[in-house]
């Protein structure tokens, strides 16, 4: 019992010893990163009063918002040090005196805020001024150079305003400061010696090479001009576009419709021999007409000469075939629009190349004695597919292997 | 009964005046304490619905522990909560700067999950690191230090709130989420070493929802990693409440092919139970578990964060009165006969005042030198560094060897 006892009391002695600071400072809180000061809306317990951790103990005016300032921990509202409404208090102003829950107020003793105060205020001045003062003397000693500098650096250019003085406070660009390394300048001789053409005083490449001399001032100038002069949008010239009467509007389209560049016309005429059917003689250029496909198809690709068709299908081609060209089965071109027609007139007919392939299935006329052969014009168009690169290729040969049955003076081609 | 209480009672001044001064003492003391007090077991009994299984069996809620332990776990609770509320009033004075979040009311998960592993065993956690790396053995002061910007902080000053690291603890990560396949690489080391540790992977339910979440859960189910993916719910992502922001917040669930353990993360000795269930589950080699430790913060999100905007007072002040883990322990130290009410007081001024000495001398140190080879000093471990850091232009790059620019102009 005694020695529990004893413990017991250890136990309370050391519980006093630990509470030196029988009453805390409350000081004015930052309530968010950039708050600097702020007013007090209202206290939200009276002096004397216990609260719990959480509890709302003030509401504080920040320069965003009135927050409640929330207790850490139980306590009791000692004294109140700023009363309500009062506002610009300094973040880390003592406003208030916290006693813990189960504290004598009686026999507290209250902290001293004034010998706290200036270690703590004073800490920050002298640590703030003399930086300013540092800055303010570094930004006199600079201007002091600059003035000195100019008359050796700058050669009078007329265009002032386009050039100004370097702004001492910027970081250079790296290709500034590479340039500036290359040719052993240093960054405050730049500063003070280089004409800036760059916004807010930027040295920018072009200035260090004008001040080195390998390029001119004059360019510099010019292009800074061109860019300043291009830096605003002038929307000041822009008028409304009138509507353009309804007819010129019709009409335009109808004459810019333009003839499609892949449908090629093609007009022969030939000679209708004696004995020879006007059936017959269309069966026979189909005919002539799908073996110069056939032929067309052939020269392109020989190892399908002997194909039925010219898109019959094959698969032993090369796959790698299919990426660089299109397959042999794609159509080229198409013949259509056929038309013939029919002249009755005795003219004489030479023995032509054509006639020999219109004769596929007749016999070799004897051409002297053509006295009634009626003349014959065709016409068809040819249709390319655009989208195949080699299918104005494939026309060409056909238009040649047409033209070397039928000579050249008869056969017309029209795009 | 005096006479068997006595000299635990002595111990835990002793332990309480050392621990408060530096902690490797206060673990000495805990060894000795274990070795002489063997028979000073409580049974705990922990209440119906502190645990909720997914495709597993719950763990036992009735376990013996050492009455020493619980104490530690008491004081362990306690420093954080001091620590943090210290890291709060530090930024309100502006004395911390930048990012912060503090875990006051989330102190139960961090002291359940050191409690349950040991210091080979590896934690990486998000942002809100300070507790876990008080508990994976950086001092208080060092932490403390570090949120200032001294010079004797645990990333010597240059890490901040969220970049803290200690043996075992791999931070104190800022991206959200990107920590938890980090984490899955840590048990891939385990599994690869063939030691019988595990990683525990802590994300918020905020960060529940990144993809790269759910790449972990598939590797390390793939793998059969020791990995214990653990969701700090504490209700709030940010400003957005998790029904607000996920299709399904029974987050112990989310493994899918994973189990899960619901933990109730304001209990730190649910927290502690089933954190060594999981430890022993993945050790064990039966591959990853996703745990949702249910908790609470009082505080916002950040320092920038009032709190109350997305939610009231009430149910914050609700949750401090009802379920307060540190509240919780003290009631069970005190049905317990582990501690008076006299001594549990003694233990929160002895923190409060090692605490405060604590701030004191981490305000005392002071910041890094501004010198350029501070900037690179712990890019690589030292001794393996390369010979030179590329950077930006020639005149950035930086040579290890002679501690300088290779080309230097400034």
């Amino acid at each position: 019992m005694l020695r529990a006892a004893i413990t017991r009391r250890c136990t309370r002695s050391f519980h006093k010893s630990s509470v030196n600071h029988a009453a805390s400072i409350f000081k004015m809180p930052a309530m968010s990163p950039t708050m600097t000061e702020g007013g007090i809306v209202s206290w939200r317990i009276k002096e004397g009063d216990t609260f719990n951790a959480g509890d709302p103990i003030l509401e504080v005016e920040t320069d965003k918002a009135n927050l409640d300032v929330e207790a850490a921990d139980d306590g009791k509202l000692w004294q109140i040090l700023v009363q309500e409404g009062a506002s610009g208090i300094p973040v880390g102003k003592a406003i208030a005196f916290l006693a813990e829950v189960d504290d004598d107020l009686n026999n507290l003793e209250k902290p001293k805020i004034e010998e706290e105060k200036p270690k703590e205020e004073p800490k920050e001045e002298p640590k703030e001024e003399p930086k300013e003062e540092k800055k303010e003397e570094k930004k006199e000693s600079k201007s002091n150079k600059e003035p000195k500098s100019e008359p050796k650096s700058s050669k009078p250019v007329k265009s002032e305003g386009i050039l100004q003085k370097a702004n001492p406070n910027q970081k250079l660009s790296p290709a500034v400061e590479l340039l500036l390394h290359d040719n052993n300048i240093s960054e405050e001789d730049a500063i003070s010696k280089i004409q800036a053409s760059g916004p807010n005083g930027r040295i920018l490449k072009g200035d260090v090479l004008a001040y080195l001399g390998s390029i001119q001032t004059d360019s510099v100038v010019k292009l800074t001009e061109f860019l300043k002069s291009r830096e605003h949008l002038d929307l000041s010239n822009i008028v409304v576009a009138e509507s353009k009467p309804k007819d010129e509007v019709k009409s335009e389209p109808k004459k810019e419709k333009p003839k499609p560049q892949n449908i090629l016309q093609f007009e022969l005429s030939s000679s209708l021999q004696e004995g020879v059917s006007r059936e017959d003689f269309e069966f026979a250029f189909d005919k002539s007409i799908q073996s110069a496909i056939q032929h067309t198809y052939a020269h392109k690709y020989p190892e399908f000469s002997n194909s039925p068709t010219a898109s019959s299908i094959y698969d032993k081609y090369d796959v790698f075939e299919d990426i660089i060209s299109p397959p042999v089965t794609k159509d080229r071109f198409k013949v259509y629009d056929v038309q013939f027609k029919f002249q009755n007139k005795s003219i004489q007919q030479s023995y032509t190349n054509f006639d020999e392939i219109l004769g596929i299935s007749r016999q070799i006329p004897n051409s002297s004695s053509n006295e009634i052969s009626s003349e014959v014009n065709i016409q068809f168009k040819v249709k390319y597919d655009t989208k195949l690169p080699d299918s104005r290729q494939f026309v060409e040969y056909f238009e040649k292997s047409l033209l070397s049955q039928v000579p050249p003076s008869k056969l017309k081609i029209t795009n | 009964m005096f006479r068997s209480t006595r000299p635990t009672r002595q111990l835990i001044k002793k332990l309480n005046l050392r621990s408060m001064a530096s902690k490797p003492v206060a673990m000495a003391a805990d060894a000795h304490a274990e070795k002489s007090e063997t028979s000073d077991l409580v049974t705990v009994t922990l209440p119906e619905g502190s645990f909720e299984g997914y495709h597993l069996e719950v763990p036992d809620l009735s376990f013996e522990t050492e009455k020493e332990s619980l104490l530690k776990i008491y004081k362990d609770m306690i420093i954080i909560r001091r620590m943090e509320m210290a890291a709060d009033a530090l930024y309100k004075a502006k004395k911390i700067r930048g990012f912060c979040h503090l875990s006051i009311g989330q102190e139960a998960v961090a002291v359940g999950i050191e409690n349950a592993i040991d210091k080979k065993d590896t934690v990486i956690t998000s942002y809100r690191c300070h507790g876990f790396a008080f508990m994976r053995g950086a001092s208080v002061k060092a932490i403390l230090a570090e949120l200032m910007g001294r010079r004797s902080g645990v990333s010597f000053g240059k890490g901040g709130s969220m970049h803290m690291f200690a043996p075992g603890f791999y931070g104190g990560n800022g991206i959200v989420g990107a920590q938890v396949p980090m984490g899955a690489g840590l048990a891939f080391s385990h599994k690869y070493r063939g030691d019988k540790n595990v990683t525990f992977d802590l994300y918020g339910d905020g960060a529940s929802n990144q993809g790269q979440v759910f790449e972990a859960f598939n590797m390390a189910k793939l793998w059969n990693l020791p990995v214990i993916f653990c969701c700090e719910n504490n209700k709030y992502g940010m400003g957005t409440s998790a029904a607000r922001s996920s299709a399904m917040t029974e987050y112990y669930k989310r493994g899918q092919f994973i189990p899960g353990l619901k933990i109730n993360g304001m209990d730190v000795l649910a927290t502690y139970q089933g954190s060594k269930f999981a430890k022993d589950w993945a050790a064990q080699g039966n591959g990853p578990l996703v745990i949702e430790y249910e908790t609470y913060r009082y505080g916002g999100h950040s320092m920038s964060d009032p709190g109350t905007t997305y939610r009231t007072r009430e149910e914050v002040q609700h949750m401090r009165s009802r379920n307060d883990p540190i509240a919780g322990l003290k009631a069970v130290l005190l049905e317990k006969n582990i501690a008076t009410e006299d001594e549990i007081k003694s233990y929160d001024k002895a923190a409060r005042k090692y605490v405060d000495e604590q701030v004191a001398a981490a305000e005392a140190d002071a910041p890094p030198e501004a010198k350029m080879d501070i900037l690179f000093e712990d890019v690589y471990v030292p001794g393996s560094e390369i010979p030179v850091l590329r950077g930006r232009i020639s005149d950035d790059t930086w040579d290890f060897k002679n501690k300088a620019f290779l080309n230097k102009v400034y």
